[in-house]
């Protein structure tokens, strides 16, 4: 056995065996020593994940600094701007951040002013894509379709109060349709999800399924 | 040390499941999974690509803060499996391969997944030389729309974990002519899949990926472990509906906080 498959592979498999025990344990035992040592792991990975946002700033500071370079010598400037842009705002965020703090006037100005406006922005877009979405869903191709759009329009019209002041069996209609169908089906659902994710866990565990590691196939 | 009350039934079944997978892994009985025509479909897709001569894109790998260290970890693994499996086949046919990153934590796997299936393809330098564009960082709906936009990928491919944003980068490909394939284990997009994608993987699909690829014995084994449990789960909703009808609510609160 190689060192490198070792050191890729075996330690940590038999690392997320050994912490996904007795982690799961946890949940079920009350025992302080256990507990102890389940929030010592809990924080190993608050500053694991603290160290990935440090060192994927330092790698989009790298890449970015790359792609000036490489824009600017084929003289993309607009795409290079861009890469400032992104670098200007990265350094004024965490200088704002570090040296006046999260709760400082200026970093929520900053934060109120450009990224909550932003973000208000492109959610709001959402409603253009579900209208064109609806739309697509709601063309007779089949049967199935044909029971959607009958089950879309009902509960469209149950929504307006001028179709259920005239016809008020559409409320009921409407009740029975997301208390009664649209509920059981999600449980089912539900339930096939859960049992799925508790078989990837244990797929994971006994070192099955290796997604997380990188090699999925070799 | 003492078990904690309420979590019983908890621990039972988990024993249970983990008696019934292992049992049916080391049977290393024939196991027959049903297709899942949304898979077999990636292969079909990427050739439609190559011939387009646009890329591919994959998304589903984390989602803001959430990444491979939170609750959807199951479904990012899952988006993992099918990175590799698309990877190998882009991989083969010369096709340009794109990855969005929404959460920092999987990238250095996404770059693991994406190292392995090159190199088992033998591109590893074609790899080494685009592993750039191939993983753009993407960590909201506003950039993962821009970057459909941009690219315009002739099959899109869409398994995890997503909120509201999954309308909004579904039907952005869809804007552009991408045949899609969706998949999520987060049950109220599943809908707008449904209604956006081509092909669907629908909720716990999609933790079948990586046994549907690999189609190992042991894999298989646990896919149909989900199977037993489902059969069981109905047999105890169809008697706790028995008992419930009967007044004897009192029996089933007792059992399940036990």
């Amino acid at each position: 056995m190689s060192s490198s498959r070792t050191y890729k592979r075996q330690i940590p498999l038999a690392l997320t065996f050994i912490v996904g025990i007795i982690v799961s344990l946890d949940w079920f035992i009350k025992w302080d020593p256990l507990q102890t040592f389940t929030t010592t792991l809990m924080n190993f990975q608050i500053v694991m994940v603290a160290f990935m946002m440090g060192f994927a700033g330092v790698n989009l500071v790298y890449l970015h600094s790359r792609r000036i370079q490489r824009n600017m010598s084929e003289n993309k400037l607009f795409d290079a701007l861009l890469s400032v842009v992104l670098l200007a705002c990265l350094f004024i965020w965490v200088a704002v951040g570090i040296g006046m703090g999260m709760n400082s006037d200026t970093y929520k100005w900053l934060f109120n002013t450009f990224n909550q406006s932003l973000s208000a922005t492109a959610y709001a877009a959402t409603l253009f894509y579900l209208a064109s979405a609806t739309y697509r869903v709601l063309r007779i191709r089949s049967t199935e379709t044909g029971i959607l759009l009958l089950v879309g329009a009902i509960t469209i019209c149950a929504n307006i109060p001028l179709f259920t002041a005239y016809f008020p069996i559409l409320g009921t209609i409407l009740v029975w349709i997301s208390d009664g169908l649209v509920k059981y089906s999600y449980r089912a659902i539900t339930i096939g999800v859960g049992l799925g994710g508790i078989l990837m866990g244990v797929r994971t565990l006994l070192a099955m399924e290796t997604g997380y590691l990188g090699a999925t196939e070799e | 040390m003492e078990l904690i009350a309420g979590r019983m039934l908890d621990l039972v079944t988990l024993v249970a499941l983990w008696a019934v997978a292992l049992f049916l892994i080391y049977s290393k009985r024939d196991i027959w999974i049903r297709r899942l025509p949304a898979l077999d479909f990636i292969e079909e897709s990427v050739g439609r690509a190559a011939e387009m001569g646009q890329p591919v894109m994959c998304q589903g790998f984390g989602s803001g803060s959430s990444g491979i260290q939170s609750s959807i970890a199951p479904q990012i693994v899952a988006a993992l499996s099918v990175l590799g499996h698309v990877a190998r086949i882009c991989a083969r046919h010369g096709t340009q391969l794109v990855a969005t990153m929404a959460s920092e934590s999987v990238i250095p796997v996404a770059d693991e997944v994406l190292r392995t299936a090159y190199r088992l393809e033998g591109k590893s330098e074609e790899f080494e030389a685009r592993k750039e564009e191939m993983m753009p960082w993407t960590p909201n709906q506003a950039n993962m729309v821009s970057a459909i936009n941009a690219l315009r990928p002739a099959a899109h491919i869409i398994i995890g974990a997503f909120w509201h944003e999954s309308v909004q980068i579904a039907e952005a490909a869809s804007g552009v002519g991408a045949v899609q394939i969706g998949g999520t284990g987060r049950l109220y997009q599943i809908p707008f899949f449904a209604a956006i994608c081509d092909m669907n993987l629908i909720g716990e699909e999609i933790y079948a990926v990586g046994a549907y690829i690999t189609r190992t014995p042991q894999m298989l084994a646990s896919i149909a472990t989900t199977d037993y449990f489902k059969v069981i789960s109905l047999v105890l909703i169809v008697l706790g509906t028995i008992l419930a009808s009967m007044g004897m609510s009192g029996s089933l609160d007792a059992l399940f906080t036990w």
